[in-house]
């Protein structure tokens, strides 16, 4: 044996030793509850009751809450300075945590809680950031500035969540107040789920580590509901050889998912082309050979489920109490809002070729009030919504 | 951009991924190739074969962490590339003097010549590191996965950089001894 041998060994070591190590700001956390408190509301300056309200009123604004008839999913807490406090819930708050280490300028106490869009498994909050210089936040308006929020660290119910599950961007800034609002959406919430812990980062250009790091700040998980139809539209052929049929909607207050049932890809491969990936250990764990061929006919299977999907679901149409319609995809806040899911993952090479349901899903950007809607329309069918609003 | 959209990008085979992953992590890829690459050709030319890779494997791998994915990727490429470039004639490189640190760990009657099954020792490893306290993983995964230097750990740990030393001086005497037991001895 070599030294080259141990330090190559070294190289596969599992991701969570690395993630340990790499991410020093993870923190030790004292065994605790989380106590739902009511904020110590401090003297409120004018100044400081302005800026609240500003910020509060773009939050309604960017998730299209209406102040006067607000969506049972949406809730919003008590923020020293805010005036409005008709149906606030008091601010979430935690015992004080205990840290292993400090990063250089210290943990950052600065979040506070706004508002809250719980709506099915996804969750959106909205957050306010103190002390963020007018400097900086110039360059978080930019898109591609300077700074950025990076998602740092999130659990849920304690269970430490992927990355990939949640995004962050930032939304607006008061001047007044060096204070900025960023919207995190979290994806994959589970049903148990009661509270979030979350900890953005805020990051400069390439440098390896974040120039601030955050205090946690608790996101409460309050019950939502969705409205549901069984649904029958076969997707047009087109040049795929797979068939496409969509088999369920299901409406939460911030996204329509549409449920696909999808041929899995081995069944329509030529034959030959979807075999037993080569597998070969290599430091950091294996190195998996596919065949161009299959590695091809994966991804063009992939793309058929987005164009296909874009294509047809183009016109799923909700319809409201009122007469009113509104067409979904309008409503998307960006190219990545729609996208597909796999419950479970996507799995391996050889496990995504035996995918055969996949869900539609646009997250809209402006909330769903479901007390409003009665039935979807896919496909030029309208079919009637079920089930109860919160 | 964040990690999510670039993923986004690679799903639906945009080739602008690879530009934002080179604008978001290619200056972190670098550093790591660094490490084990002191010349600038050697290191573009593994950031090329990293993009390749990456290019290839996602979808239908999704990282959780995208900076630790691609970080792992660039550091077995580099560490291979200087294997086969420079193990011969040490070229200089920082990952040099941390396998004069390893070598302390190999059992004292094995021989350099013996060979050693890859996967069993890998396996070794992680079980090694299982036993570890947290702090002194955290400090042993700094030196000898990422190549850290010794006193960049100790700024990152808030170590003086001797308790580093010390530190990685008692974590590789387990090591060894953790070696012995599990039969790298006859």
């Amino acid at each position: 044996m070599k030294a080259e041998d141990l330090y190559e060994a070294m190289g596969s070591i599992r991701m969570e030793y690395l993630e340990e190590s790499e991410m020093q700001m993870k923190k030790k956390k004292l065994p605790r509850r989380t106590l739902l408190v009511a904020a110590v509301i401090g003297a409120m300056g004018i100044v400081g009751a302005a800026v609240s309200f500003s910020l509060r009123g773009v939050a309604r604004a960017d998730v299209g809450v209406d102040a006067t008839r607000p969506l049972p999913e949406w809730t919003e807490y008590e923020v020293e300075g805010e005036k409005d406090t008709g149906a606030v819930q008091p601010q979430p708050v935690s015992e004080p945590e205990e840290h292993e280490w400090e990063p250089e300028g210290g943990w950052q106490d600065s979040l506070t809680l706004d508002s809250t869009l719980c709506s099915g498994e996804v969750v959106t909050a909205y957050i306010r950031v103190a002390g963020i210089s007018p400097e900086i936040a110039a360059s978080l308006a930019q898109r591609g500035g300077e700074y950025y929020f990076d998602i740092g660290s999130l659990d849920a119910n304690g269970e430490e969540r992927s990355d990939s599950s949640c995004g962050v961007s930032y939304v607006s800034y008061d001047e007044a107040a060096q204070t900025a609002l960023i919207r995190v959406d979290v994806h994959g919430v589970a049903e148990d789920c009661t509270e979030i812990r979350y900890s953005p980062t805020l990051c400069r250009g390439a440098e390896p580590r974040p120039v601030v790091y955050y205090e946690d700040v608790i996101i409460p998980v309050t019950p939502s509901s969705g409205l549901h139809a069984k649904i029958d539209m076969l997707f047009p052929q087109g040049d795929y050889r797979g068939e496409m049929r969509a088999v369920e909607a299901t409406v939460c207050a911030g996204y329509v998912d549409i449920a696909v049932d999808v041929t899995p890809l081995r069944e329509i491969a030529d034959e030959g082309v979807i075999v037993p990936v080569k597998r070969t250990q290599i430091p950091h764990g294996e190195r998996v050979t596919v065949p161009d061929a299959m590695l091809d006919a994966i991804h063009e299977n992939f793309i058929s489920w987005w164009d296909r999907g874009d294509a047809a679901l183009a016109d799923v149409q909700l319809h409201y109490r009122d007469g009113t319609t509104q067409t979904v995809k309008e409503d998307l806040p960006s190219a990545y809002a729609a996208d597909w899911v796999v419950e479970g993952g996507l799995g391996g090479y050889e496990e995504c070729c035996d995918i055969d349901r996949i869900s539609l899903r646009y997250v809209t950007t402006q909330a769903i009030d479901l007390r409003q809607v009665v039935s979807i329309t896919v496909g030029g069918v309208e079919y009637p919504l079920t089930g109860e609003a919160a | 951009m964040q990690d999510e959209e670039i993923l986004a990008l690679y799903f639906r085979r945009d080739e602008a991924a690879v530009a934002e992953t080179e604008r978001k992590y290619g200056t972190y890829c670098r550093q790591i190739a660094a490490r084990s690459l002191p010349r600038a050709e050697d290191r573009e030319e593994c950031v090329s074969d990293l993009y390749l890779r990456v290019w290839d494997a996602i979808p239908p791998q999704k990282p959780k962490n995208l900076r630790l994915y691609l970080g792992a990727i660039m550091r077995n490429l580099a560490f291979s590339r200087w294997r086969k470039l420079y193990a011969a004639k040490r070229g200089g490189a920082a990952v040099e003097l941390a396998l004069d640190e390893l070598a302390e760990c190999i059992p004292a009657s094995g021989t350099p010549e013996e060979s050693v099954e890859a996967r069993e020792l890998e396996e070794t490893i992680d079980r090694f590191l299982a036993t570890l306290p947290v702090r002194e993983r955290q400090v042993f995964v700094r030196r000898y996965y990422f190549t850290d230097p010794v006193v960049e750990i100790a700024l990152r740990f808030d170590l003086r950089e001797n308790t580093a030393v010390a530190i990685l001086s008692r974590t590789r005497k387990k090591l060894r001894s953790y070696l012995e037991k599990e039969g790298y001895t006859p």
